[in-house]
């Protein structure tokens, strides 16, 4: 069965088209890289996963159910920004994501948050940006999800937080889950990659799997990333 | 999930709306002891601090209600319009429930605000004597009093669930706007206040031409009843209206900055 299946996807900003007709099917276990320059609908594409926007037409479903309260506990969300709110505490946050996702392993996210010297009692406000968007990852990955959705997981943090952030992506995720993983840095993360699918424009231009892709073009997907969208 | 949300929602501002309300009680009673000291010394400096710390305190009981007002618009923003926002309605809950759980907790902030000022106000003026108690219980509880009490409370009850859900309702509307949201929100919460004002005035025109102008008060005593129950149902229609609009723009037209 696909995890995620959405056929016909559309979505305008008024007369902006910002997708336009997508059709993605993402088999369970997949780790798949969202490519795509700024603006090509990659953030409309998860936010329209999660239930945060509704298409202007197309279905949109996730193991079989429309964005909503059945989906949202399948999903696990990274989003493109720091969403948590400052005044709470990291403890705080535990408790909240205990509370809400019966999928939540409390102990995993306290093992990686040591590992990363990141105390409990520490507020969120006291982090430094990088800190709080690696909480946020802990938060993401220390549930047993069916689908993860991570938006740009990598893009505002160092090149040695980056192989962080990634090894704690493959190490944690749940083995029958699949993960979407939009960047545009797509050098750092080919390597964990299964599929590739790029959007231009708001329209799927190439979905493959990356050892065809690769055998293809004969280059990286970095590289062919480059040739189709040289300035 | 309502109960988790609504514990939540009350850590978020507790400190700070707790902090406002013991502000307020303590300078009440900072203002009562200037107040027995002046009458006990008679010196002309108390007297002038008195006067001071009394407007002081009025002034601070205005203050957290505006600072409440404040809250509540930031808190609605913050965590379901913003990128709080992102979390929120990637929770496993129904938008009905974020709505009310919101709701309920700024409610529940209205009306313990709205007791400790009466507190503030008594200790301030000393106007409350214990004496009063027991006549003032047994004339409530004679059934007609009790009856209109239940119903002056549910009106204000609604009363204050109306406000919110209209601030709710023009903050949502506001996401419309690409840009100058504040703007809107601002517009459409004129705009729709003036509506309600306009019907209110057509409905108490109504009341009191067909109502009680045709009929004798001897011979209607229940009258205060009918326009309390006039009242509730006026309250409770813009109720849903607002609750619908605010749910509708959060699942339709969400629009997170």
């Amino acid at each position: 069965m696909a995890v995620l299946e959405c056929k016909g996807l559309t979505k305008n900003y008024g007369r902006t088209c910002a997708l336009n007709g997508l059709d993605i099917t993402i088999e369970q276990g997949r780790i798949v890289g969202l490519l795509g320059p700024n603006g090509s609908g990659k953030s409309t594409f998860i936010k329209l996963c999660n239930g945060l926007l509704t298409p202007t037409l197309g279905t949109i479903t996730i193991n079989g159910f429309k964005p909503g309260i059945e989906s949202k506990k399948l999903v696990s969300y990274l989003p493109d920004v720091t969403y948590l709110a400052d005044w709470m505490r990291v403890s705080d946050i535990l408790d909240f994501f205990t509370d809400f996702y019966v999928d939540f392993d409390c102990k995993k996210a306290l093992e990686m948050l040591a590992s990363l010297r990141i105390e409990k009692h520490q507020t969120l406000r006291s982090l430094s940006k990088g800190n709080k968007e690696k909480v946020q990852l802990i938060l993401v990955m220390a549930r047993s999800a069916l689908l993860y959705l991570l938006d740009e997981p990598i893009g505002g943090v160092d090149p040695a937080a980056r192989d962080y952030i990634l090894s704690t992506i493959i190490k944690n995720r749940n083995h029958n889950a699949s993960i979407i993983i939009s960047t545009h840095l797509i050098s750092d993360i080919e390597q964990v990659l299964d599929d590739v699918i790029i959007l231009k424009e708001g329209k799927v231009i190439l979905s493959e799997d990356i050892n065809v892709l690769r055998e293809k073009t004969g280059t990286s997907v970095d590289a062919y990333f480059r040739e189709v969208f040289r300035c | 999930m309502l109960i988790k949300l609504m514990k939540y929602e009350f850590k978020a501002n507790s400190r700070l709306i707790i902090s406002l309300f013991g502000a307020m009680i303590a300078m009440s009673i900072v203002n009562r002891l200037l107040d027995l000291l002046n009458r006990a010394a008679d010196i002309e400096f108390l007297f002038i601090t008195n006067n001071f710390s009394h407007s002081l305190s009025l002034m601070l009981i205005i203050a957290t209600w505006v600072t409440l007002l404040f809250i509540t618009i930031q808190r609605f923003n913050k965590s379901v319009l913003q990128k709080e926002g992102y979390l929120t309605h990637t929770l496993p809950v129904s938008t009905e429930k974020i709505i009310l759980s919101r709701l309920f907790v700024a409610s529940i902030w209205y009306i313990i605000g709205g007791i400790v000022a009466i507190l503030s106000v008594v200790i301030l003026t000393n106007s409350f004597n214990f004496s009063d108690i027991k006549p003032f219980l047994n004339g409530l509880f004679v059934f007609e009093n009790l009856r209109t009490l239940i119903e002056l409370i549910v009106c204000f009850v609604l009363a204050v669930f109306c406000a919110l859900l209209l601030l709710y309702a023009c903050l949502s509307l506001g996401m419309l706007a690409n840009s100058h949201r504040a703007l809107l929100s601002f517009g459409a919460f004129w705009a729709i206040s003036t509506m309600m004002q306009l019907l209110f005035s057509i409905t108490l025109a109504l009341m009191s031409t067909v109502l009680f102008r045709a009929t004798n008060w001897a011979l209607f005593p229940d009258g205060i009843h009918v326009a309390l129950l006039i009242m509730i149902c006026f309250l409770s229609i813009f109720c849903v209206i607002f609750f619908l609009i605010t749910r509708n723009m959060l699942r339709y037209k969400l629009n997170l900055r």
